[in-house]
């Protein structure tokens, strides 16, 4: 038997239907539940908006990569360090 | 990540992930600075996220090779080469993790949405900051404000979220690299994002639920 997917849904309910909702992973009936609850609940719309800018911004995040002469470095390293170690 | 993924191993030769395993369980050193060269700035990287400072991700990097090396053949193909090498970089960062002193604990919760027993928002109206954060907030401030958050997760929320927004693989692929159902690393991800999300409404002066 098919589950039945609620008519409404609460903030909370909401909430935790963003992660999928965002990527449309979201069944076709349940996507049509939420956005009924986005279009009169600001709190959600603002949540959301908030949530998908979190992710937005997150993904800019940046870290130097590793500098060419400490590749060569390490791996001059990894081959001493090869030469005492076998294959286990 | 795919099992065909084309890695260079000299100027003009292109093998498979696969091909260079197998060439590295057969005793091939070449092929083991082949694969360094292609895959030591994504574990460096990866490797920097989880525990946010450069210096002991250079040390991962050295251990997770090393593994490479000494386990090449216990790999069985059985996921992507990647994914092994994603699982090995987790666990030599946990355990470093481990090992560090807490010095500051934060309540995740805190920082969490938080809600009616009917199901409303605790906190309302809920303010919507997400517009010209980087008008708001200098770059160099913003990513500074994202470091310290993201060292803040738990170890196994931060390690999906790097893997999910930081590496982009997919949750079927981020539960096979950590050994997680894709429902837990959904739940897992959720959380760490919310976290983030309540970190970033503070810093913009509004409530964090």
């Amino acid at each position: 038997m098919a589950e039945s997917v609620p008519t409404r849904v609460t903030c909370e309910q909401a909430t935790a239907l963003l992660i999928d909702y965002i990527t449309g992973e979201l069944d076709p009936a349940t996507t049509l539940v939420l956005e009924r609850h986005l279009e009169r609940c600001v709190d959600c719309v603002a949540f959301l908006r908030t949530y998908k800018e979190t992710i937005r911004t997150t993904r800019t995040l940046r870290y130097d990569d590793m500098p060419g002469e400490l590749q060569n470095r390490m791996l001059q390293t990894l081959h001493a360090k090869m030469r005492g170690a076998r294959p286990q | 990540m795919a099992q065909e993924e084309r890695a260079q191993s000299g100027p003009h030769t292109e093998v498979t992930e696969q091909e260079l395993v197998q060439r590295l369980q057969a005793g091939d050193a070449e092929t083991f600075d082949a694969l360094f060269r292609q895959y030591f700035q994504k574990v460096f990287r990866q490797a920097t996220h989880l525990l946010g400072n450069a210096a002991e991700a250079e040390e991962v990097v050295q251990e997770v090779f090393l593994a490479v090396y000494e386990k090449a053949h216990t790999f069985r193909g059985e996921a992507a080469f990647t994914t092994w090498l994603y699982r090995l970089t987790t666990n030599a960062a946990f355990s470093r993790l481990r090992r560090r002193q807490r010095s500051h604990e934060v309540a995740i919760e805190d920082y969490l949405p938080q809600f009616q027993p009917d199901g409303h928002h605790l906190v309302r109206p809920v303010v919507d900051w997400s517009a010209n954060l980087e008008e708001r907030l200098a770059d160099a401030q913003l990513q500074q404000l994202l470091r310290q958050a993201i060292a803040l997760l738990q170890p196994l929320d931060k390690a999906v979220l790097v893997l999910s927004d930081f590496e982009d693989l997919s949750n079927k692929e981020i539960g096979e690299a950590l050994g997680l159902t894709v429902l837990a690393v959904k739940a897992r991800l959720h959380r760490a994002r919310l976290f983030l999300r309540g970190q970033l409404a503070v810093a913009f002066g509004h409530a964090p639920i």
